[in-house]
């Protein structure tokens, strides 16, 4: 488990050489760095400030930015607010995050709504540009400011109505942790989508790894939940500077009352130990003291009202939408033959639950075969409340005297105005020829007849062919060939084949390259087949051919070892090559005895011939081993 | 023609004066001789025996077909998938029982049998009719094939790895005979230009083959949505938030698996999880 600190570069000399080093870490522990710019609030009135938030992530520093002015607005100051490595996540999941943040005061001169360009920002020699961003500047009493800035507002990916309502301080006293669950409003309905922010306030200094929170939810559905959080302010409160980190997600009531919710997470505290070092600076601590200790943050209960949906005005197509929605539809091709299929698309768009969104429904279908749509979603923040859902449906003409596809009705809650709400498009013209006068019929009620003949050609498109009436051969699976080992395993024989050709091959030639190695090869298989005809003498107690082939083995090895055809082997030869050695004692004695049984016809015994048997094997492996 | 049991004898008697063999093998022989009778015996058993499974697989589908024409699709669909159980699958079985489904009301059954009909009997104009045909009354459309699959599909998979293994083998056998025989004298005088002409030809066929095999072998996790109301869910779990639907027939590329539910990607290229007992594979 990796553990960084959280920390402000700014305090110490000691601080600039942690930066460097994390400067130099930071390429290897960061993808890709991008910048991304917010502003809040959104609109001011002339003379007042808004500030212009560029955050760096996956870098941990930055050498410059360039900023295009714009007239109307200026640039009235600039601050480094924090840079941060923070690990999100326990154990092997967790992922790390590295962040620089540049703070602008942005004031406002002249009224109007200005849109400030992207700002240049360098980054390891990369040039990055931020996003654009737009502010609204009016005059004092004459335009409509946002009553209060809203921080998630222009967090990336998340809804554009933000559940913050008033900031709530919260009370900090001696903290150096606190974990908050804010969400917009008290009221609710039961299904209605409740966004949530949990707020976890970290005091500068506090080291430590973050796993995700949690929220307790009982009589609660909860939507997506990401595990890093989607946003990170630094605020001074009563005097201490926090880093607030913020995680979106977004749950709906199951059951009407009052309800509360709460979240808690663990967070893998890093406490300081004093060092001998003369820096105050939490970079060194990190890597020469510090014990861990895991600590349970739980919020505050957050008490909500639920109420339930009025049942008075309740349209009959009403599936449980709770939201802000439109819709709009189109079809194509809008010139069919009857019993062509027309492809019917409806986008639901807007804020609510998406998951209760169904089709829209049909207000007539007379004359029209529908089926079942498939719908999509998609959607435009991390929790899915906003977006669009699109449906396609085929609907199929039966009669050729249709003009027009039925409109569609879609009906859904609002909340704000408490209310049940129908949206409905108008009718579609289409054109509706009668093409070949056969329509599809998906299931007819009456089966048609078996085919005598199974080869017999299909008649046409609109008709089933009918069933076949031989079995034809059956297979235990109808997994391909491909897939079966014996199939497999038959494909090694051309391979080995060719192996076993290159080696053949191989071996040829190495033997013409070489006639030493040819010759002993082929002495080694005369010495085994003289060998083998003295083992089978010696079984059948013939001496004369015993010493025979003793003689010829003996022969064979000499002739390969001094190079001399094994015939005209003779002993005063081996006496001359092999000169003054315990072999050549051996040797003569094989070559006497032999030459001696077969003049004579001398016969031994068994054992006599076994002891010599052992005598010529000693000789020939001596033999072998002097090469 | 049967001779007495002494005249038998008398007459391998007679053999073995004209041809003597060693007393081993004579013996090995004669049991062999004894063994051939139980051995003609089980080559007559067995076939009686697959003869009796082929023909009540004969009447279990005649009696499908005879539940299908009366319209008792239920039964038929017994029948069918019962021979399917105990003996296999045929062309002909499935496109019967992707017809009773298809009767029956499962639209989503009876485009995956179709499915699987045509993997063993590609190009089958009356299953494609029939497909063509589930699919337009259902509201379902066929994903297009790019070039190179209209390539592939030209032959069905086995059909490819047959001609993969005849061309491999042809390969090899050229290669290991240019090996043995480079320096014989009949290699030496022969013209090399079509030895090296059939090697291109065959490793073209080879490669060719291969890669179609690769094209089938990506459609393996080919499934088919066998149930009606099918959600797409944003996450492996019943709870878990809807990312659309799918239609029951649908053809969808299954790309992972999770316990019960595995992600799938329809050819219009949406995504999500389904539980596993709402899509089957074409392929199993």
């Amino acid at each position: 488990m990796k553990l960084l600190p959280v920390s402000h570069p700014s305090r110490s000399w000691a601080s600039g050489l942690g930066l460097l080093l994390l400067a130099a870490l930071g390429p290897a522990l960061a993808d890709d760095p991008k910048v991304t710019a917010t502003i809040d609030p959104a609109e001011i009135v002339v003379g007042d400030t808004a500030q212009l938030t560029l955050a760096v992530e996956g870098a941990a520093n930055i050498s410059g930015i360039n900023f295009t002015k714009v007239d109307g607005i200026e640039v009235t100051g600039t601050r480094q607010s924090s840079q941060r490595i923070l690990s999100f996540g326990m154990g092997s999941d967790s992922t790390n995050s590295q962040s620089f943040t540049m703070l602008l005061a942005i004031t406002g001169r002249k009224a109007g709504s200005y849109t400030i360009p992207p700002v240049e920002v360098m980054v390891g020699g990369k040039k990055l540009k931020s996003n654009p961003v737009n502010l609204r500047v009016v005059n004092p009493g004459g335009g409509t400011v946002s009553p209060l800035p809203t921080p998630s507002a222009s967090a990336p990916g998340m809804p554009r109505h933000p559940p913050s309502g008033p900031e709530d301080v919260p009370d900090l006293s001696q903290q150096p942790v606190l974990l908050q669950v804010v969400f917009p409003k008290r009221d609710y309905f039961v299904g209605e989508v409740i966004l949530v922010e949990i707020k976890l306030y970290v005091r500068q200094g506090v080291h430590g790894e973050i796993g995700p929170p949690a929220l307790s939810r009982e009589g609660f559905t909860q939507f997506k939940f990401s595990q890093k959080p989607l946003r990170e302010d630094d605020r001074v409160i009563n005097g201490e500077t926090y880093t607030v980190f913020t995680w979106y997600t977004a749950v709906s009531a199951v059951k009407a009352g009052d309800l509360a919710l709460s979240a808690q997470l663990e967070f893998l505290v890093q406490e300081r130990r004093r060092t001998h070092f003369p820096f105050d600076d939490s970079l060194f601590d990190d890597f020469f003291g510090g014990t861990k200790k895991r600590v349970n943050i739980k919020s505050k209960e957050a008490g909500l009202n639920v109420l339930p949906l009025p049942s008075e005005g309740r349209p009959d197509d009403f599936s449980g939408a709770i939201g802000d929605f439109k819709m709009t539809s189109a079809a194509s091709p809008d010139k069919v033959a009857v019993g062509d299929p027309i492809t019917v698309k409806t986008t639901v768009n807007g804020l609510g639950n998406f998951d209760r969104v169904n089709a829209p429904a049909m207000e007539s279908s007379d004359g029209w075969k529908t089926y079942s749509p498939t719908a999509k979603f998609e959607a435009t923040d991390e929790i899915g409340f906003s977006g669009s859902k699109t449906f396609e449906q085929a609907m199929v003409p039966q009669r050729a005297d249709l003009k027009q596809l039925p409109g569609l009705k879609f009906s859904y809650f609002d909340p704000i105005a408490r209310k049940y709400v129908t949206h409905t498009t108008p009718p579609v013209k289409v054109q509706v020829s009668p093409g070949s006068g056969l329509a599809v019929a998906p299931v007819p009620s009456l089966p048609s007849p078996l085919r005598t003949a199974s080869s017999q050609p299909s008649t046409g498109p609109e008709e089933l062919v009918p069933n076949k009436v031989e079995i034809g051969s059956l297979a235990k699976s109808i997994s391909p060939l491909v897939f079966q080992p014996w199939f497999l395993g038959m494909q090694l024989a051309p391979l080995a084949l060719v192996l076993v050709a290159w080696a053949v091959a191989r071996r040829r030639e190495q033997l013409e390259r070489d006639p030493s190695l040819a010759r002993s090869l082929s002495a080694s298989r005369a010495v085994r087949a003289q060998l083998e005809a003295m083992e089978a003498a010696l079984r059948q107690q013939d001496a004369q051919a015993f010493f025979t082939a003793a003689r010829r083995a003996l022969q064979e090895r000499l002739g390969e070892r001094l190079g001399q055809e094994s015939q005209a082997i003779t002993m005063s030869e081996v006496e001359h090559r092999l000169g003054d050695s315990p072999l050549l004692a051996e040797v003569r004695r094989i070559f006497e005895i032999a030459d001696s049984v077969a003049y004579s016809g001398q016969t031994f015994s068994a054992e006599t011939l076994g002891e010599w048997r052992q005598t010529v094997l000693d000789a020939v492996r001596k033999l072998e081993k002097k090469r | 023609m049967s001779f007495p049991k002494a005249q038998r004898h008398k007459g391998t008697e007679a053999l073995r004066r004209v041809a003597p063999l060693p007393p081993r093998r004579f013996k090995k022989r004669f049991l062999f001789s004894r063994s051939r009778s139980l051995t003609a015996l089980l080559c007559a058993f067995v076939p009686l025996c697959l003869s009796a499974f082929a023909e009540s697989a004969t009447d279990l589908y005649a009696k499908a077909n005879r539940a299908f024409a009366s319209g008792h699709y239920a039964d038929a669909v017994r029948d069918y998938e019962t021979i399917a159980t105990r003996e296999g699958v045929s062309a002909p079985l499935l496109f019967n029982l992707a017809n009773t489904y298809f009767r029956d009301g499962k639209t989503g059954r009876a485009i995956l049998c179709y499915e699987r009909a045509l993997w063993l009997a590609p190009h089958d104009a009356d299953i494609e009719a029939n497909l063509r045909l589930v699919r337009k009354a259902s509201g379902l459309f066929a994903p297009d094939l790019n070039g190179w699959e209209q390539v592939a599909h030209l032959l069905s998979i086995n059909q490819w790895a047959w001609f993969a293994s005849l061309t491999l083998t042809w390969l090899c056998m050229i290669l290991a005979v240019r090996r043995i025989f480079r320096n014989a004298p009949w290699m030496v005088g022969l013209n090399r230009n079509p030895r090296r002409i059939a090697i291109v030809l065959l490793a073209i066929g080879l490669v060719q083959s291969l890669g179609a095999i690769g094209t089938y072998a990506r459609e393996m996790n080919r499934a088919v949505v066998v149930t009606t109301d099918v959600t797409l869910r944003i996450s492996p779990y019943d709870a878990a938030q809807s990312s659309g639907s799918l239609l029951t027939g649908e053809l969808v590329r299954i790309e992972n698996t999770h316990e019960n539910y595995c992600y799938v990607r329809t050819p219009q290229g949406r995504v999500g999880w389904v539980s596993n007992q709402q899509v089957e594979r074409i392929v199993r």
